[in-house]
């Protein structure tokens, strides 16, 4: 089933002569538990995809419908409510709250929409992401590996419909980059998870879904079918 | 406060603040009007008795006096009852009380009925807007159960209810995705069984051909000999297939447990590669294992070792004679990862994502005898990934591949 569909897709910055097309008829559709990746040069228009997904940016045409709704019907209100439920989202700079230990930045989510947290459920992504000896660490004795997967966690607890990933190893080193996205792909696998990630580096699609190349705007499907969702 | 998030509930709350300090001013307006009057009634009851008694020739003393007296004798009772101004007596009977009473009730009770009435109305208009939103939500539940998900529960709001809504979303979007896996499922299974019978019949309908060849010459030695060398192999490969698919039913069906304990790594290559080390030399390939000989791993060696080991059986698979393994493993922050790579000819980029998925076959191998059942790589996936870890793939044409198998150290 399409968690994300995104159709005809534009996004064009400045007026007239100044004119700059980010996004060229960008159209594609990501299916339940599906971890796809979006490689492209910096500048290429990825970044500008993602945030047009992420409702963080406004495409100048076409539609984005997360699980069948439309993120440009709703009023800002509502979207920011929609997207704190059902979109998660994990940076390249981590963004974790430096006061708040490994397990609370993971609940934070959680809090923010006056949920209570299920501890069985927060255990088990900790296990999921090697972070339970450092359950009671702070970011600032984590490093960045550590961090980035904590943030997978935050990402994860609420379950959302899909995952959107900034470049998320793009502070880590070779053999961060490649457990980080280990675990995202385990994560994905696990919990039946949708995640769409942007990197430059291609090295690290090995193991994901499927692969799009954005390239001056343009999308391209270099292909992967659905993973064998059975085994 | 919490309870104050949902937009309704917060209004209806603030309704019943203000009502409430409405309700608490109308008491105290009542209370000093009343006061008011009975000072009213006080002053002119007292300045009749005092100028009647002025009139009958009392002094002034006196009947300041009486007036300012506030001890009540006895006596005094009596002649009040006498006169019929006690406890039992009519409003009627004293005009100031009657007067007082009436307009009192003229002026509460509309004033009552009015706050009331607005009471009621907003409750009744609060109750009627949740009931409109529970009905809508439950049209909506009603088309989930009927497989309709073309429209949506609100849950773009605050409130514990919008909570409730996108949980319920949530279980919807599961309940969907089930069922159209339901109909893959179906799908997969039938195309499995197409292509069990399938790799079944090939060596089948081979040994029968063999079969008959050694019933029509039964006495030239070598054709029995070659023909049933030939029978032994198809065979083999049956049993091979037979074995591959009980365990992947097995794994598909949950009912194996992975005992995961601490091993050298290894240790653990040697047991996957042990019976293939013959089979390398026979056919002139090497196979060199290379790490940390200190480095553990967290896995069920018995299931692992099946995995790696059909990973560099796949190796042996697809290069020719010279061909070079190479198994080793490095620690990561939060990984092990055994990297298996051979010198063979690469896999097709149109392949690699296929190439784990059960009895796919490239088209691309124009040499059928090395290609295998097509079972060995997603047996591999199964095992590493129901341990919860990664395997993936790189690969160049004609440079070699990579396997890399990921476990979580923690």
């Amino acid at each position: 089933m399409d968690i994300l569909e995104v159709k005809n897709l534009c996004k064009t910055y400045g007026m007239g002569e100044s004119k700059v097309d980010a996004l060229k008829d960008v159209s594609f559709t990501l299916k339940k538990g599906e971890f796809a990746a979006v490689v492209g040069e910096s500048g290429s228009g990825k970044s500008t995809l993602l945030n047009c997904i992420g409702a963080l940016d406004n495409p100048t045409s076409g539609t984005i419908l997360v699980d069948g709704q439309n993120l440009f019907s709703m009023n800002e209100e509502e979207r920011t409510i929609f997207r704190r439920r059902n979109i998660g989202f994990i940076f390249q700079s981590f963004q974790l709250v430096p006061e708040l230990n490994v397990e609370q930045n993971i609940i934070f989510p959680l809090l923010l929409d006056y949920r209570k947290p299920d501890y069985a459920a927060v255990n088990e992504i900790l296990e999921l992401l090697g972070l339970t000896q450092r359950r009671r660490h702070l970011p600032s004795q984590l490093s960045g590996g550590q961090q980035q997967r904590v943030a997978i966690g935050r990402a994860l607890i609420t379950k959302p419909k899909l995952i959107l990933a900034d470049e998320p190893t793009g502070n880590l080193d070779s053999k961060n980059s490649q457990d980080v996205i280990d675990l995202l792909t385990t994560a994905s696998r696990r919990y039946q998870q949708t995640i769409l990630m942007i990197t430059h580096n291609k090295n690290l699609t090995t193991s994901v879904d499927r692969v799009f190349r954005v390239s001056d705007g343009i999308l391209t499907d270099l292909g992967g079918a659905v993973n064998e969702a059975l085994s | 406060m919490s309870l104050f998030q949902d937009k309704q509930v917060r209004w209806y709350c603030f309704f019943l603040i203000f009502f409430s300090i409405l309700l608490l001013g109308m008491n105290v307006m009542c209370s000093i009007n009343q006061v008011n009057y009975a000072k009213e009634i006080y002053i002119s009851n007292n300045g009749a008795i005092a100028s009647y008694l002025l009139e009958k020739g009392i002094s002034r003393e006196v009947v300041a006096d009486a007036l300012a007296n506030s001890k009540v004798s006895e006596t005094g009772k009596e002649l009040l009852a006498m006169v019929g101004i006690d406890h039992r007596a009519a409003y009627h009977k004293f005009p100031y009380l009657d007067k007082l009473r009436k307009s009192s009730l003229y002026v509460t009770i509309p004033i009552s009925l009015l706050l009331v009435l607005v009471l009621l109305s907003v409750t009744s208009l609060f109750f009627w807007r949740r009931k409109q939103l529970f009905l809508q939500a439950d049209k909506v539940i009603g088309d989930y159960i009927n497989g309709d998900f073309s429209h949506h529960l609100p849950q773009n709001s605050e409130g514990a209810i919008y909570q409730v809504f996108s949980s319920v979303e949530r279980l919807a979007t599961m309940l969907k995705s089930k069922m159209e896996t339901e109909h893959k499922i179906k799908e997969f299974l039938k195309n499995t069984i197409s292509d069990i019978s399938h790799q079944l019949k090939t060596p089948l309908a081979a040994i029968a051909m063999y079969q008959e060849i050694i019933d029509a010459e039964p006495g030239n030695t070598e054709t029995v000999k070659e023909f049933s060398a030939k029978i032994g192999a198809s065979l083999n490969r049956m049993e091979q297939l037979i074995q591959l698919m009980l365990k992947i039913t097995r794994l598909d069906a949950g009912s194996i447990v992975f005992e995961k304990r601490y091993y050298s790594v290894p240790e653990l290559i040697s047991n996957s590669i042990n019976e293939l080390t013959a089979r390398a030399r026979k056919e002139h390939k090497q196979i060199i294992v290379d790490g940390d000989p200190r480095q553990q791993i967290f896995c069920d060696m018995e299931w692992t070792s099946e995995a790696i080991g059909n990973i560099v059986k796949n190796a042996l698979d697809h290069t020719g004679s010279g061909g070079v393994i190479r198994i080793t493993w490095e620690q990561t922050p939060a990984m092990v990862r055994i990297s298996v790579t051979d010198n063979g000819d690469g896999i097709a980029p149109e392949d690699i994502y296929h190439i784990f998925k059960r009895f796919y076959r490239s088209k691309n191998i124009k040499n059928m005898k090395t290609t295998g059942i097509g079972l060995g790589l997603p047996l591999a996936k199964s095992i590493v990934e129901g341990q919860g870890g990664v395997i993936s793939v790189q690969s160049e044409r004609h440079h070699g591949t990579t396997f890399t198998l990921s476990f979580l150290t923690e």
